[in-house]
Parts: structure tokens; sequence; C-alpha cells
């Protein structure tokens, strides 16, 4: 109801509110009219007034109207015309109130003023009040009073007879009047209040009787409507409808109700309605609406009712609810009736079709749940094919833009292969986009062509090369589309390692080819290379031949045979070196090696050649050196001693330096030796060329300072065999420097050295010497080659020895098992039986006495071989004279019991040079390609060994005067006949000597040029010896 | 402010100016003296006007129509009454030439006629006011038992208004002997004679 939406109270206060302005208005219009009236009869009077007092005024005979009538006229109508205009056309207008009050109250002075003052027009001021009162408003009453109060002062002061009619007055007599004014104000307010009041409370009567009509009257149509409503929903329910009183007598039943049962409204009140219920069911119902009626509860029952129209039974469930007042006491039950019969039949048909459907539905089930298990074993197995298969599988749907164009790919399934090919698990993938995973595949074309598969649904198989994404591999792939589908199948197989094979088999063709070209060029090297020397030593070797030649020539062919001869040596000892390399069966020993010893031996090696060109050889460090290292010391010296040589060659003057500095690297240490020369230098193209093989800085180089142009290669490989390289640096025409780097791994103990005087003190100190060595006792030289057998058979006997041949490894053992030999030197490749058999088999026979191998074999781990084969130690061929009697006395020495240093006590006390070169290398002088002084210098040569025993035999004796005679004639004649060295050494031996030094140092300085006498190429020990004898 | 407020403003100011301008003229017609010419300041000779030796003499010239007058004769009748001693009081009526008949029959001449030992007198022509110079109704002169002028003017406070006033207290003094001298006051009345006469 919309009586609701608000609070009664303010509607009545709204109301009250309204009526009251209403009634104001009414008040205010009926009392604006009044004025008007009034205000217009008091002008009228005036003007009566006047006229009547004073119509006229006279001018002797002639008479005007008088003054009053017109000040009656004018002045009154001045006086009334706003307020009477006012009230007539805005009657409830405040303004109007106030305009008539003070109209009013001046039209009320007026007819005083016309009156001439008579007190008894007073009156009307206190009637005009009254009047004024009618409006209700105190302020009107307050406006009027204010104008009167006004008027009465003003003209009592000025016009005091027009008032007051009298011409004297007291100056408080408007007082007196203001003061009555008020007085009757006091009522009249009052009065207004109270009538304001009595207007209020008459217009809250008003409102109070108005809200509760409409109340009423809302009510009343609400009842009337809810109950045409529910006539309405009762008789057009499908279901029977009755009401009963609070004793449960029926009293209502709808339409429905009495047309299913035929009786009528008489019929059916009271409990007339148990006459249509089935005679069964009677019973039942009444005990339970009795309960019902009883307890309160709501009733509610299944029974059958009988319908009028057939009469048949038909069931109904009724159902009915106490209605109970405010006080909680029931007043009505009402109940429904509804026709379930239909239901009923249709829930039993629904039962029985619901229990048919069960059993269809376990058949089906039972159907369903074989078909899934086939079909989950088909999965099943389908899974674990694609999960076996080595090859990845890929399933993808597409994804499309609006405009139906691909922009990425869905993954659909991958299996176990796809995880490890692409290094993700199925969770990190399946679900995910194809650009997301690998956005590599838009930058190498792969995303376009899973596209097109998808819009030409032609399938394709590709090998395709990945670098993105964290893969880098090759795949073949094959690429199908499923059927109408937008998805697609890709199946891929990682086949990075056949790519790999394949580009190696290329790689391997391609070096293979390079390298018989390289070959060809080696053979054709060196069919030159060794051609020349064997020209000329055939050649020589021819003229020796001739009988017709003298003596002098004979020694001179001989002498270039031997020296073409060496330089063959060298030749092919490189050559196999190189072969090693390019065979790539270079090894490498890694041994502890004293370093400072092998510094040592390289400066009193090269020192002598760098003397013999008047060159400084001088040893810096620019660290600390370890003074132990683990190296292969062999082949370091190899590399240093190539170098050195290499600058001496191309040095003509000042200096050459080595330098050597360890190195703190990343990975561990390095040994950087640099050779410093200021030779001719070398421009950038040489420098390029220079490790190639059979390459000097130019072909005329080769011709001019000798060599075979295999030494930097051969020394770069075998530095980077050493864990380093060596690089080349040249200041063309001012020098080179060349430095190589060695790997240097550092014994746990190792010591520092920081100067050359530290090394040589060390090698001192180890007292190493390197001296001629006498042999004693049988020696067994297995050899098929003729030559070799006189050879070695020589030497070894001039050493002291007993030499006994043998021709093979058979005769070999068969002359050990017969005779007693002190050792054995075994030539390994030999007819019959060779000399590994014949190691093995005399170790096998129990032999322990020392067994030498010799071979050619440069080419292998002969060495190894031969230890394996019960061979005591290894010397190859060309074989070394001093090397071969050197190694016969330790092995026959260890074989008696003795240590090494024994041999040396046995050996003649010949000390070594203080920085000269080792007994291998040949001093060559440098004058022996000069024609015209080569005889002279082969006697000074031949003479030499004289000069050793003399100086040998004055220093046994302390002839310090023969001594210094024989040093002397050496530090002359050493020079003049190429032999700087020689010079250099005597003249310090000299010095020394004239110092009258000690006698340790002369010995030891005669000792060094000792032995630079003896490595004089040519030199002739034997003869020093039968000096001896 | 809306049009109907300004509108009542205005007015209402147009209203209290136009109150204000009548309420002046009103003031203005009521207090301003009528015109006189110089009384003799002794009874004239020749005059029409009989004197009686041993009584003072008023003599108030009246018009008979004018409504302003009656207020006059109010309060001639109070000094009058209020004399102590005889005196001869002569209302003098203006009867102009072509005046018209019973041009003297008015409440004025009534009223006048009622006051006891007043003599009326009838002015024909206006010969006795033009002696004694008066112009103006409601003009009152006094003379002296010997004939000198004591008073002249009017006898109330603004035209046709009754009450006490200072020239009517004069001339009681004077005729009471309690005051002495020549008194002058302002006449409040219709002109005793036309326009265009003098």
């Amino acid at each position: 109801m919309s009586i609701n939406a608000r609070q009664p109270t303010d509607d009545i206060d709204e109301r009250t509110r309204s009526l009251v302005g209403q009634q104001h208005l009414i008040l205010q219009r009926r009392n604006s009219r009044l004025f008007a009236g009034l205000l217009l009869a008091e002008y009228i009077a005036g003007v009566v007034i006047a006229l009547f007092f004073s119509p006229r005024t006279w001018w002797g005979l002639d008479s005007y109207v008088h003054p009053h009538v017109i000040t009656a006229l004018t002045l009154g109508f001045a006086i009334v015309s706003l307020p009477v205009a006012m009230a007539l056309r805005w009657p409830a207008y405040a303004l109007t109130h106030h305009v008539i009050a003070a109209g009013q109250m001046l039209m009320a002075g007026l007819l005083i003023h016309l009156t001439g003052g008579r007190v008894e027009t007073h009156f009307l001021i206190f009637g005009s009040l009254a009047f004024l009162a009618f409006y209700r408003d105190w302020r009107i009453l307050v406006t009027a009073s204010l104008v009167t109060g006004l008027d009465h002062w003003a003209r009592g002061m000025w016009w005091p007879q027009s008032i007051y009619g009298e011409l004297w007055i007291s100056p408080w007599r408007w007082i007196e009047h203001v003061w009555w004014v008020a007085f009757e104000d006091v009522f009249l307010i009052i009065a207004c209040v109270r009538g304001q009041k009595d207007i209020t409370a008459q217009c809250r009567r008003q409102a109070d009787l108005e809200v509760a009509n409409q109340l009423v009257e809302e009510r009343a149509s609400t009842l009337a409507l809810n109950e045409q409503r529910y006539h309405f929903m009762a008789d057009n329910m499908p279901q029977m409808v009755w009401t009963t009183n609070a004793a449960g007598q029926q009293d209502y039943g709808n339409q429905r109700w009495h047309a299913y049962t035929g009786l009528s409204q008489a019929a059916f009140s009271g409990s007339g309605w148990l006459r249509v219920i089935h005679p069964d069911d009677v019973d039942r119902c009444n005990t339970l609406w009795n309960t019902a009626l009883a307890s309160d509860k709501p009733f509610e029952i299944e029974y059958r009712m009988r319908r009028a129209s057939d009469g048949a039974f038909r069931w109904h469930l009724a159902r009915a609810m106490a209605m109970r007042d405010d006080d909680g006491n029931v007043v009505q039950w009402v109940g429904t009736c509804t026709d379930i019969d239909d239901a009923r039949r249709t829930q039993a048909e629904l039962r029985q079709a619901h229990e048919m459907l069960e059993h269809r539905v376990a058949n089906r089930t039972g159907e369903l749940q074989r078909v899934n298990e086939q079909m989950s074993r088909t999965q099943s197995t389908l899974t674990t094919v694609l999960n076996s298969s080595l090859v990845g599988v890929s399933v993808y749907e597409s994804i499309r833009d609006p405009s139906g164009a691909i922009v990425d790919f869905r993954y659909v399934m991958i299996n176990a292969a796809a995880e490890g090919l692409l290094n993700k698990t199925q969770e990190e993938i399946v679900g995910q986009t194809l650009l997301g995973l690998f956005p590599g595949v838009a930058v190498d074309g792969l995303f376009a062509k899973y596209a097109k598969v998808v819009e030409t649904g032609q399938a394709i198989r590709h090998e395709h090369y990945y670098l993105h994404d964290g893969i880098t591999a090759w795949f073949e792939e094959s690429i199908a589309k499923f059927g109408e589908s937008d998805g697609f199948v890709v199946t891929f197989a990682d086949v990075t390692a056949r790519k790999l094979a394949e580009q190696q088999m290329h790689q391997a063709k391609e070096a293979a080819e390079s390298a018989t070209r390289s070959k060809t060029d080696f053979l054709a090297n060196m069919s030159h290379e060794i051609r020349t020397p064997i020209t000329a030593i055939v050649g020589f070797a021819d003229m020796m031949l001739d009988p017709g030649q003298s003596k002098s020539d004979w020694h001179d062919n001989l002498q270039t045979i031997r020296r073409n001869a060496r330089h063959l040596l060298e030749l092919i000892n490189d050559i196999l070196d190189i072969s090693k390399i390019e065979a790539d069966r270079m090894s490498v020993e890694r041994i502890e090696c004293d370093l400072s010893a092998l510094l040592a031996d390289v400066l009193s090696l090269m020192n002598a050649r760098a003397g013999e060109k008047g060159l400084a050889l001088t040893m810096t460090f620019a660290s600390a050196i370890p003074r132990t290292m683990v190296t292969d010391p062999l082949r370091l010296k190899q590399i240093l001693m190539n170098l050195i040589s290499n600058a001496v060659k191309f040095s003509h003057a000042g200096t050459i330096e080595l330098q050597a500095e360890h190195q703190q690297v990343d990975h561990g240490g390095l040994l950087c030796f640099r050779v410093i020369d200021s030779g001719i230098g070398m421009t950038e193209k040489q420098i390029a060329g220079l490790f190639q093989p059979f390459t000097q800085a130019d072909s005329s180089t080769t011709r001019k300072y000798g060599g075979t142009g295999l030494g930097l290669t051969i020394s770069r490989r075998l530095a980077r065999l050493l864990g380093g390289d060596i690089s080349a640096q040249s200041d063309y025409g001012h020098g080179s420097t060349f430095e190589v780097t060695v790997e240097a791994e550092l014994p746990a103990d190792v010591s520092w050295m920081t100067n050359i005087d530290d090394a040589t003190a060390a090698r001192e100190t180890d007292g190493r010497t390197d001296e001629p060595v006498r042999l004693s006792g049988r020696i067994l030289l297995a050899e098929d080659g003729r030559d070799n057998q006189r050879f070695i058979s020589a030497m070894l006997r001039q050493a002291g020895a007993e030499v006994v041949i043998a021709e093979n490894g058979r005769i070999a053992v068969e002359r050990v098992e017969a005779e007693r030999f002190d050792m054995v030197f075994m030539d390994m490749q030999m007819p019959e039986m060779d000399g590994y058999q014949a190691a093995s088999f005399l170790r096998a026979k129990g032999y322990t006495l020392p067994i030498v191998a010799l071979t050619a074999h440069a080419m292998s781990d002969d060495r190894t071989k031969c230890l394996q084969a019960g061979c005591s130690d290894y010397l190859t061929k060309p074989i070394d004279r001093q090397l071969l009697v050197r190694t016969a006395a330790q092995q026959m020495l260890k074989a008696a019991g003795g240590s090494p240093g024994q041999i040396e006590k046995r050996a003649n006390p010949v000390s070594a040079l203080q920085q000269g070169a080792g007994p291998t290398e040949p001093l060559c002088s440098s004058l022996v390609d000069d024609e015209v002084m080569r005889d002279v210098l082969v006697e000074f040569v031949a003479n030499l060994s004289h000069e050793v025993f003399t100086m040998q035999q004055a220093m046994a004796r302390g002839e310090l005067d023969s001594l210094r005679v024989v040093v002397h004639q050496l530090k002359g004649a050493g020079g003049s006949f190429g032999f700087q060295g020689i010079t250099d050494l005597a003249r310090a031996t000299e010095a020394s000597i004239h110092a009258a030094s000690a006698v340790e140092q002369v010995r030891s300085e005669v000792e060094s040029l000792i032995a630079l006498v003896r490595r004089v190429d040519g030199y002739n020990g034997a003869a020093e010896v039968s000096h001896a004898r | 402010m809306s049009f109907k407020t300004l509108f009542s403003v205005l007015a209402v100011l147009v209203w209290v100016v136009a109150i204000t301008c009548g309420v002046t003229f009103a003031i203005s017609f009521d207090q301003t003296p009528g015109a006189r010419k110089d009384a003799p300041s002794d009874w004239p000779q020749g005059t029409s006007i009989e004197r009686f030796a041993g009584k003072p003499s008023v003599v108030m010239f009246a018009h008979p129509r004018c409504p302003c007058t009656h207020a006059s004769l109010v309060e001639l009748r109070k000094v009058l009454h209020q004399a102590r001693r005889p005196v001869e009081a002569t209302i003098v009526l203006m009867y102009p030439p072509g005046a018209p008949e019973r041009w003297t029959a008015t409440d004025l001449t009534a009223m006048a006629l009622e006051m006891p030992g007043v003599r009326i007198l009838h002015d024909l022509d206006g010969r006795a006011a033009t002696r004694f110079g008066a112009e103006t109704s409601g003009d009152v002169m006094l003379y002296s038992c010997d004939g000198h002028l004591l008073f002249r003017g009017g006898i109330t406070q603004s035209r046709g208004h009754e009450g006490d006033n200072p020239a009517a207290d004069s001339l009681v003094g004077l005729l009471n002997g309690t005051s002495s001298g020549m008194s002058q006051a302002p006449i409040f009345g219709c002109p005793l004679f036309d326009a265009k006469k003098p």
C-alpha cells in the first residue's frame, strides 16, 4: 500500500502544514479584501466628513472647494490607493498585509485630522488594530503600531491640533497614545498566537482525519482486492481449495471442488464433504483430521475421492494448515486437494521404466567398459610405441587470428623422444605455443614450412639445422597434416652425429688430398736435398778410387765426403723427425729434469760456435726460473740449440741473448725462452713462411748459410708437443727475436734460480764431466751390415774392448751360449733372427748380461720396444762414437756391480769445458771452404792432438811454463785457422796462468780448452792416445 | 528579487512620497495665516459700528460662510466667558455687495446669534471691514475703554482648529487686565473679500 511507503506522522505533519497554509491563505485573502473595502469606505467617509464640515472655502462672494475636501480626496486616495490595489492584486502577499496595516493606520490618522483631532476618532485606531488582528499575524500589528506611533509622535511635534485637537499638548502625549496602542497590541498579539494555534490544531485534526480516512479507504480497497484475488486464484487453481472454521466445519469450497464432487455449497458445508471420500479411506481421514484439529498441526493425507462426472474414485493429496490471528489462536483452516491419480499411475509406470532403463544401462555400461578397456589397451600400446620410438613426435594445432591467418601453433602432444630432443618435459611443452617456446622457428623459416603444410596439406620431409633457443642440432623432420583438420604431426630425429660424421669425412678427404699433395711436394724437396750431398759423396768417392790421386787430394776428398755425409745425416735426422711429426707419431717424454744443467749444456755447446763467429752469447733471466721441471729435456734442448744455431748462423756481429722467463698463466706455468739476435732480420713475408718445411727466408739463404730448412718446423712441432709454441718477431736488417714457450710442470719441492751463475754452479755441483772413456772386456757385436761391423768394432776396439762379430741374431745367441761376453751390441734388424727375437730368447734363457740395442728405427717407440724385448739400453744409428763407448762402459760397469761414477775414475782425468761444447758437436773452422787454407788447416788440426797431450802432461806435472807456451801458441793459431773460440778460451787461460791464479782455476780452464780442441772437426783422438802411450 | 517584490517596494516608496506631499499640503494650508491690513490704533471715526464708552470693545470680522471661522467663534465664546468684566462684543458678518439673499443665513450666523451678549452686525459691502483694515474671516480686534487698540489677530492656532492658543489667552489677559500692551496674532480663515478686491 502506498500509505506504508511513508510514516503516517510525516503525512499528518505535512498535511497539517498544508492545511495551515491554506487557512492562512484564506484568512489573508479574506482580510485583505475586507481591508480593501474598509479603506475605500474610510476614504469615502473622509471625503464625506470633509464635505460635511467644510465643503467649501470662501473668498468674499466666491467660494471654492475647501482644502480639506481636496486633502480628503487626494491624500485619502494616496493613502488607500496602494493598499487597496495590492489587496486586490496580491491579497496573500506578506508586504500587502503590512502596506494595508500602514495604510489603515494612516487613514485613521487622516480621519482624525479631518475631524479636527477629535478624541472619539482615535477609537478608529483601536478598531483598526482589532481588524488587523484578523490576519492572525502579530507582525502586522507591529507594523501598524509603529506607523501609528510615528504618526502620533510627528504630528504631536509639529501639528498637534491635527491629531490631538489641541494646540497645546504635553510633549509626552504621543507616548500615552502609543502606550494604549501597545496595551491593545498585547492582547491582540496573544489573540493572534492563540488564534494561530487554534488554526494549527484545527488543521491538525483535519489532517488526522484525512489520513485516517485515507488509510481506511486504502485498506478497505486492499482487502477487497485481496479477497477478489483469493477467490480468483482459488477458482482458477487446478486443485480443490476449501476452508473450515476453527472447529473444522467446512464453510467454503472453490468452483473446482463443487465441479468435481458435484456437491452444492449447502451439501458440502459442515461434514458433508465426507460423503465423497472412498469408504475405505473415511476412517483414516477422520482420524487424521481430528488429530490435526486437536494439535493445530498441518494436516496431510492421500485418499480417494469420487468424481461426480463418472463416479470414479481418484487419488488425491489433501493438505490443510491452520490460520491464526495476532494472538496465535486458530481462526480458520485452509486446505487443498490435488488430484494425484495420474501422477501415481505415471509414477508406477515410471518406476517400471526406470527399472528397465537401469537394466539396459547396466548392459551398456558393461559394453562400454569393455570398449574402454580395449581403447585403453590400444592407447597404451600406441603411447608405448610413441614413447619408445627414438624419433620425436610432436602434434600441433593451428592458432589463427580473426582474419583466418595462422599466427602460431599449439602443442597437443609430444612423445618421450621429443622431450629429450627439445630438452623440455611434456608438462612444459603441451598446451604451449610453438613461437612461445621456440621463437627461433620464426627466424629460420621452420614456422613458414609448418604453415605451408597446414595450408596446402602437402607433407614435407627435410633436414634442418636448428641453432636457436639453446638447441644446436641437425634435425631430419617429416611434417604431415591430419586430414581436413587444422592440426599436423611432426616426426623428427637428431641427425647431428651423422651430419658431423659426413662433415668430418669431407674434411678428412680434403685433408688426405692435401696430405698427398704435401707428400708429393715433400718428396720432391727430399729428392733434391738428399741427392745434393749424395752427389758430392759419390762423386768424391769415385775420385778417390782413382789410383792417381795424391795423398793430399785423397785427404781433401775424404774431408768433403765426411762433411757431406754429416750434412746428409743431419738432413736424415730432420726428415725422420718431420716424418714422425707428420705421421703424428712423435712422442715426448715427461720426466723431471734439471733445467740448470740443460741450460748449461746448451750454452756450453753454442757458446763455442758463437765464439767462432766473434759473437757473444749471453743468458739473462727475466724472472726466477725453476731449477727442475717436468718436460722432455732432449727435445727442449733440441729446440733451444736450433734457435741459437740459427741466430749464430744469421748474425755477423753483435750479441745473441738467450732470455728465460717463467710465466704463470691460468692453466699453470709456462717457461718462456727468447733468442734475441742482432742478425740480418726478416721481412713480414719471410716470417710468414718461416715455419713451413724446407723454407728459409728465401732460396738464396740456403745457398749462403746452409741448413735443411726443417729446423724451425721441427722446433715448432716439438714446442707444441711440449705444451707451448714458437713465434718470431723481426726488424729487417737489425735482428730477430724467437720466442719459445713450453709447459712448465713443476715438482713439489722445486727451487728457483735467478741468474745463469746459479745454473752453472748447480752443474758444477753435479760434477758431471764429459771425458774419454776406456773399455775393458769382451763385447759381442751382432750386426749384419759389413760396414757397420767394421766401423763399430773399430770404435770399440779403439776404446780398449775385445770385439766378436755375429752376422745375425741366431749366431749371436749361439755365441753367447758358447762363450762368455761382458755385453752384447745387438742390431735389431737382422736376417734369420732379428735383435728383438735374439734378446728375448737370451733373456728367456736367463742371461743377464747387458744387451744394448742398435737400431735405425727412429720412427716409433723403438726404445720402449727394445726394452720390452729385454734390451738393457738403446742406441740409434748412425752411431755416435763417444756415446757408443760411454754406453758400453756404463753397461759393463753396471753388470759388474759398480756405479757410473766409477767409470770416470778409470778414465783419464780430463775435466769438462767450463762452457764448452758437448762432445757430439764438431767444431768446424770458419775457413773450411777456403781452398787456399785447406792444407794448412788440415795440418793444424792433425797437430792438435799433440798440443792436447802436451797440455795434459804439463798439467800433470805442474809445468806452468810449458803449459803457458802451448796455450799461447793455441791462442795465436786458433783464430788464424778459423777457430776463434779456441783463441778466446786460450787467451783467458793464459791470463789465468799469468795472474798466478789458483791451480784449480787454471786446471779448469785448461781442461775446457782441451775439451774445445777435441771437438775440432777432424781431431784425431787416437793420435792423442798414441801420444799418451 | 522578483518583479512582484521590486514593484511592491517601488510602489511603497512612491506611496510614502505621495502621502508625505499630501500631508505637507494639508499642513501648509492649515498653518498659512490670511492677509490683513493695519488696524486703526484708535477706534475709527465714522464707522457704522458703535462703541460703548466705559467698556472694552471686542470686534470680530467673520465671513458668514467660512467653515474655519466656526473655531474662531468657539474660541471667542471661551474668551468672553473668561472675561471677568463687561465687554462689548460685536461680530461683524461680511455682507459683500452683490451677495445673494440669505447670505448670512448660515450655521455660523446661527452660532453667532446664540452667543450671549454679542452683537451681530452685517457689514454691507465690507465698509466696516475696510475701515478696520480686516481682510480675513476671524480677525479679532480689542479696543480699550478709551478706544485704543489693544489686540489684533486671529484667536485660533490654525485654520478651523479650536483649542487653547496664545492669542486667545493674550486676549483674555488684556480683557481681565492681567496683561497690558498691544498684542498681535496671525489670522486663520477665509478671505473676506474677492480676490479681485483688495
